[in-house]
């Protein structure tokens, strides 16, 4: 192979390697090391990611644009106008690029057997910080530039941004963690990667987006919001309607079917503003609790 | 006596449910020697080498490691510390396919507190000692299985410890592969490492250990250099070879060297036994390994005018037959059933000496 010729002449200088010791401060290299490492691992990841936000974002500018031109009605306002980009499935944009980056986190790992690899070296809780913290900053990346994209847009448009964007931006970021954060405990159950990514989208997806709709047409439910705060994807509602806060933050419809009486259902919008601080929070600690528990007594291949 | 012992296994047995996939180990692996560790797949070679690096919990029994010039065993509270000291390349990880090897092997290095300002430093001087300065900068989804394991040799190098752990470094590589694997762990032994080098292959393990260890299912049946393996079993095999292959009469050309050969071959009459591989067209009689008997086996075939035109005594030749008994002991080797009986009977002596 290519070797070179000369490698035999090459003396090895015998000195004695002066080591960081373990404990904090090792710990906390471990973790910097594994963010910087983990940022230039991903960056491809990233680019693609970027492209199918900016994907989307033409994909509005177009859908909006022509419903203009096709004398349609348009937003009444700015907030209105952002409203709308982030209405066009926003909240399942999130879940894929969550289950892009975080799908993974733990499985690659085992499945790979690079698990063989970081472990003696290392601790299992600073490569999971450190991996949260790079795939997260890369995903908040990503949000923050759809949002200066909306932003921009909005200000040739209206002349002007709503401030509630920034509501909205400060709940995407948190909601995106949450779905990381999902996508990490999944990871650590699942035997690879793109089995994360299936099932994490198909959960979050069907699964998550299901129940709502179960909850309101089998009605026991209907005037009880507390149900819905089982539901991880519900708190991603809050990311849109944030720009103006519904009240009430339900809306009632009146179905009427052939013969029967007129029925009223209700719709829950939104989750309140506490009810989404702390609904997110206890989701994000208990996912990562369980992941962290389960990626520490995981073994290698085979269990 | 204890002074120059890097590592010790104690009693150490893993059970998964009610399986021993590695009972009462006891092994010692001293300064500076490569240890080989042989066994059939399956045998628990890696489930040890997982123990070692703390990826597995022992059931029973303990591991001692050297550090600061004493023997301390591993435990949770000390495992950062006491494997500081050891580099470990266990099973066949793949790697992260989408970066460079210079990454990779800085951030290992990194993680293992390798002082940050020579970590550039300490890989120019693995790439140099592996030869690997072509392709250390291309992706690594793009290298063949040989790269990358070299790259997972000198990544359980990078934070240059005294202890090396490589569990199979060769396997599935190509013969030209292998070879560079091979003399990467005969460069490091001459820059002073200890290498504990597990195979399921006798001759890659004869090549460079200087004492071997076997183990089949979880237990350690031997453990001495190659040389006292040999002298241990004390009885080799010949293989010749005749310059016109014998077509009839096989049984009775069989019969006749059997006839003139047993009173030479310095081993009991009923342990005696002549064979003949029709694939391989090789001859082999077993006997007592001492040189003067294998030269008056050979004056006697020739003066009985058997056209020999190949003669000789494989070094590894008996360890060989014993470690395929111990891989495949249904049969389905060279041997007839009174060989393998030999065999079986030559197994139990080596495990009666070993204990
Ligand atoms: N995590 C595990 N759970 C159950 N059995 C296991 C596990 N790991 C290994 N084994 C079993 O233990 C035995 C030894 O395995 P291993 O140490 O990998 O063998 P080797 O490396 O010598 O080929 C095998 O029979 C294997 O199936
Ligand atoms: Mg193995």
């Amino acid at each position: 192979m290519l070797s070179n010729p000369k490698q035999d002449e090459i003396e090895i200088e015998e000195f004695h390697v002066d080591r960081q010791k373990v404990g904090l401060r090792r710990a906390l290299t471990q973790i910097r090391d594994t963010i910087s490492f983990e940022l230039r691992r991903n960056l491809n990841r990233f680019l693609v990611i970027l492209l199918v936000y900016i994907g989307f974002f033409i994909l509005g500018v177009l859908i909006f644009e022509s419903a203009e031109a096709l004398g349609l009605p348009i937003a009444a306002d700015s907030a209105e106008y952002v409203k709308g980009y982030l209405e066009l499935n926003f909240g399942f944009l999130i879940v894929i690029s969550g289950a892009a980056f975080g799908g993974s986190i733990i499985a690659e790992d085992y499945h790979k057997q690079t698990n063989n690899l970081l472990f003696p070296k290392s601790r299992k809780a600073n490569i999971l910080i450190g991996r949260l913290i790079a795939r997260y900053l890369l995903m908040a990346a990503c949000l923050l530039f759809f949002y200066l994209l909306v932003a921009g847009i909005t200000l040739i448009k209206y002349e002007e941004i709503p401030l509630t964007i920034f509501n909205s931006f400060g709940w995407a970021l948190y909601f995106s963690f949450a779905i990381l954060s999902f996508i990490t405990m999944l990871s650590s159950f699942m035997k690879n990667t793109s089995m994360t990514i299936i099932m994490g989208i198909m959960i979050t997806i069907i699964v998550f987006e299901m129940i709502p709709m179960l909850i309101s047409m089998s009605g026991v439910f209907e005037k009880n919001e507390f149900p819905l705060f089982f539901v991880l994807t519900y708190y991603g509602r809050i990311v849109s309607e944030s720009l103006a806060m519904p009240n009430p933050r339900y809306s009632v419809e009146t179905i009427q079917m052939m013969d029967s009486e007129p029925v009223e259902t209700m719709t829950w919008l939104t989750p309140s503003e506490i009810g989404a601080f702390f609904g997110i929070l206890i989701y994000i600690s208990i996912l990562l609790l369980i992941a962290y528990l389960r990626y520490k007594k995981r073994q290698s291949k085979g269990e | 006596m204890n002074n120059d012992v890097m590592i010790r296994f104690s009693n150490l047995t893993k059970k998964f449910k009610d399986f021993y996939a590695v009972s009462n180990i006891d092994l010692e692996i001293r300064k500076g020697e490569i240890v080989g560790f042989l066994g059939p797949n399956g045998a628990g070679k890696s489930t040890t080498m997982k123990m070692l690096a703390y990826l597995l919990k022992p059931s029973e029994g303990e591991i001692w490691i050297r550090s600061n010039g004493e023997l301390k065993k591993l435990s949770s509270h000390n495992k950062d510390y006491l494997l500081d000291n050891i580099g470990f390349l266990i099973e066949n990880p793949t790697f992260y396919g989408n970066v460079t090897p210079r990454l990779v092997l800085k951030y290992f290095a990194k993680l293992k507190g390798y002082p940050r300002k020579q970590v550039n430093k300490r890989v120019e001087e693995v790439i140099a000692i592996f030869g690997m300065s072509d392709w250390i900068d291309k992706k690594i989804k793009t290298f063949s299985k040989g790269m990358r394991q070299k790259i997972g040799v000198a990544s359980a190098i990078m934070h240059d410890p005294d202890i090396v752990v490589l569990d199979e470094p060769s396997t599935g590589l190509d013969p030209q592969a292998r070879r560079e694997v091979r003399d990467l762990i005969l460069k490091l032994k001459k820059i002073g490492k200890t290498i504990f080098l597990s195979s399921h292959l006798l001759y890659e393990v004869s090549e460079v250990a200087d004492r071997v260890a076997i183990i089949n299912n979880g237990k350690l049946i031997a453990f001495d250099t190659l040389d006292n393996l040999e002298a241990k079993a004390k009885k080799s095999i010949i293989h010749f070879e005749l310059i016109r292959q014998p077509e009839e009469n096989i049984e009775n050309m069989l019969k006749n060297i059997e006839e003139i050969v047993t009173p030479l071959t310095g081993i009991s009459t009923e342990l005696n036994w002549v064979d003949y591989n029709e694939d391989s067209k090789v001859f082999q009689i077993f006997f007592n390994g001492h040189p003067e008997n294998q030269l008056n086996i050979l004056e006697t075939l020739l003066k009985n005018r058997y056209k020999i035109i190949e003669f000789s005594v494989p070094k590894a030749g008996l360890l060989e037959n014993l470690f395929l008994e111990m891989v495949n002991p249904e049969g389905n080797h060279d041997f007839n059933n009174n060989s393998q009986n030999n065999l079986n009977n030559l197994e139990k002596e080596l495990i009666m000496e070993v204990q």
